[in-house]
């Protein structure tokens, strides 16, 4: 498990993360959205150990990170923002620095210069590959020293779509072997890719986590739909929606309605205009748009705060 | 010395080794300075400004007036090679030795590369540490070199014109190894500051420190070979002097924070 708790951090001068905290557990991806600047990168310079903490504690597998950091490093491994490998360096000599330092049999490189496609490369500088083939050499070398907890971040910025397709099953792939995989990103649509996955997404806004939710509780919250109805009464329609308890409001001649489930609630809300006399001329679903919802929170106009417990 | 250090020191082996321009062009340019010396015709009245300091300072050159007659119009390069070069050459190792270690480090931060390795179990001083040890090795390695071509060159034209060997004067030495490792010191402390608190503009200020001793140089020619040794002999003082006070102030500077850009 990775724990971080009441984590705060900066540059020297003021903090930019503010009393961060969340874990993360095996066989699970911890999703850390927000804009540019939000302090994603921070978090995971925190995470790492590579930024010192003003207040708080990291706790990888049991381990403090600051307390035992030869220990709990040698469980990380991390993919910063960008191809950050040695350009004037060769793919392997890339790898084998890295396997010194960890400690990993050098046999083990070529093996995983086969499973990245890289071993054709081997002999070239990095800095002549593609950015793409960068990006797996640096995933390549965040993963050899078979680390518990996988740190990206924003590992999809620049990369081409087979690239992006690539990785993103290379992560789904971690989960399987009971990884945990931390990643950032800015780009909201990126978190449907990950549908279906054990995955917690945080929120964070001005250096703070505003918002941790469940994956699939987010995409729902998203997905939430209004419904436009045209009706022959819109008065009477308001009424008699908002006495059932519904979310409505008058837009131009339609009434809009808020529901959690088209399929579901529409069938209902036809039912009581029916039972009231008021004729149903249309109804279409008004999507929020994912983005609308995502700039509402990271602007702090929603209030909405929920809290889930890790298992 | 931990094998993570030792990784370390050997990526930077790698990394200068596979950077040939920047590995050759410092020995490159003794080899072309040694070789512009031998080889540059002087005129009579360099020739004969160059006699007169050799005869008239025979503790610096060691050499006699008859057999600085022997020499004809090649005493010119045989005074340039022992008073001259081995300065142009501490100049030479101080800008390459600066240019390798303030790039190392700056490259690190920029391509936070440093990130990555501050990820693992290395500390801050460790990984300085291996750049300096490169750089200490580099600068050996070429002052070494240098030693070694120019008394080579000289030897080589004093046996062919006077039909003998030279020995190598206590000043030719000093000027030979400890003006250039003196200067060697000091590109360390300088690229270490320059290396993480600069920006490329910065990093192109430190090598202007050399114009110091090239203008002490072009000043120099006007004093007697005498004085000129002992200016360079203060030169030399000061600047591995200031290599340790730099040395001793760097160390405040190397912290984390230094190397991570926000």
């Amino acid at each position: 498990m990775l724990e971080v708790i009441n984590v705060s951090a900066g540059y020297g001068r003021g903090d930019v993360i503010h009393d961060i905290s969340f874990t993360a557990v095996r066989g699970e991806i911890y999703l850390l959205l927000g804009t540019n600047g939000a302090g994603k990168t921070t978090t995971f310079r925190v995470v790492t150990g590579i930024l010192p903490l003003s207040s708080g504690r990291v706790v990888i597998e049991g381990v403090d990170l600051w307390k035992k950091p030869e220990k709990a490093k040698m469980m990380v491994g991390y993919l910063p923002e960008g191809e950050r490998v040695y350009p004037n360096l060769s793919v392997y000599k890339n790898l084998l620095f890295f396997s010194r330092i960890y400690g990993v049999p050098e046999g083990q490189i070529n093996e995983l210069l086969k499973e990245f496609g890289l071993y054709e490369h081997r002999d070239k500088k990095a800095g002549e590959l593609s950015r793409g083939l960068r990006k797996r050499l640096a995933l390549a070398r965040a993963l050899l020293h078979d680390p518990e907890v996988l740190v990206l971040d924003e590992p999809f910025s620049n990369l081409d779509v087979p690239s992006v397709m690539e990785l993103r099953e290379r992560i789904i792939e971690m989960l399987k072997e009971e990884k945990i995989v931390l990643f950032s990103t800015h780009i909201l649509s990126e978190l449907q890719h990950f549908e279906g996955v054990n995955c917690r997404v945080g929120i964070i806004r001005d250096g703070k986590l505003i918002l941790e939710e469940k994956l699939e509780n987010l995409i729902s919250l998203l997905r939430s739909v209004e419904v436009v109805l045209t009706v022959t009464n819109k008065a009477l329609a308001l009424r008699v929606l908002k006495e059932k308890g519904y979310n409505t409001r008058a837009e131009g001649r339609n009434i809009v309605v808020s529901v959690s489930s088209y399929a579901s609630e529409v069938p209902e809300i036809t039912s009581i205009l029916a039972e009231n006399g008021v004729g149903l001329l249309q109804v279409r679903p008004k999507e929020v748009p994912l983005e609308k919802l995502f700039m509402e929170l990271s602007r702090g106009n929603r209030t909405h705060r929920r809290k889930h417990s890790t298992t | 010395m931990r094998p993570e250090m030792k990784a370390l020191v050997e990526k930077e082996w790698w990394g200068l080794r596979d950077n040939y321009s920047q590995l050759f062009s410092g020995i490159g340019m003794i080899i072309f300075i040694t070789a512009l010396s031998v080889l540059v015709p002087p005129t009579p009245q360099s020739s004969y400004a160059v006699y007169h300091q050799i005869t008239s300072n025979p503790e610096l050159f060691g050499v006699s007036g008859e057999i600085v007659r022997s020499l004809g119009r090649w005493v010119f390069n045989f005074g340039a090679m022992v008073a001259q070069i081995p300065v142009v050459f501490g100049i030479t190792i101080y800008i390459v030795i600066y240019s390798y270690l303030a790039n190392s480090i700056l490259s690190e931060k920029t391509n936070r590369t440093i990130e990555v390795l501050f990820s693992t179990s290395l500390h801050e001083s460790e990984i300085i540490a291996s750049k300096m040890i490169m750089g200490a090795f580099l600068g050996i390695g070429l002052v070494i070199l240098a030693f070694l071509i120019n008394t080579m060159g000289i030897e080589a034209g004093f046996h062919h014109y006077a039909g003998t060997w030279w020995m190598p004067t206590r000043s030719y030495l000093f000027l030979m190894v400890l003006f250039s490792g003196a200067f060697s010191a000091l590109a360390f402390p300088v690229a270490l500051v320059v290396g993480m608190r600069g920006s490329k503009v910065l990093m192109a200020s430190g090598t202007f420190v050399v114009f110091i001793p090239i203008g002490v140089l072009i000043f120099a020619s006007r004093f007697s070979a005498t004085d000129y040794v002992r200016t360079m002999l203060l030169i030399a003082i000061a600047g591995a002097g200031l290599a340790v006070l730099l040395t001793l102030l760097s160390r405040r500077i190397i912290n984390r924070l230094a190397f991570i850009t926000n």
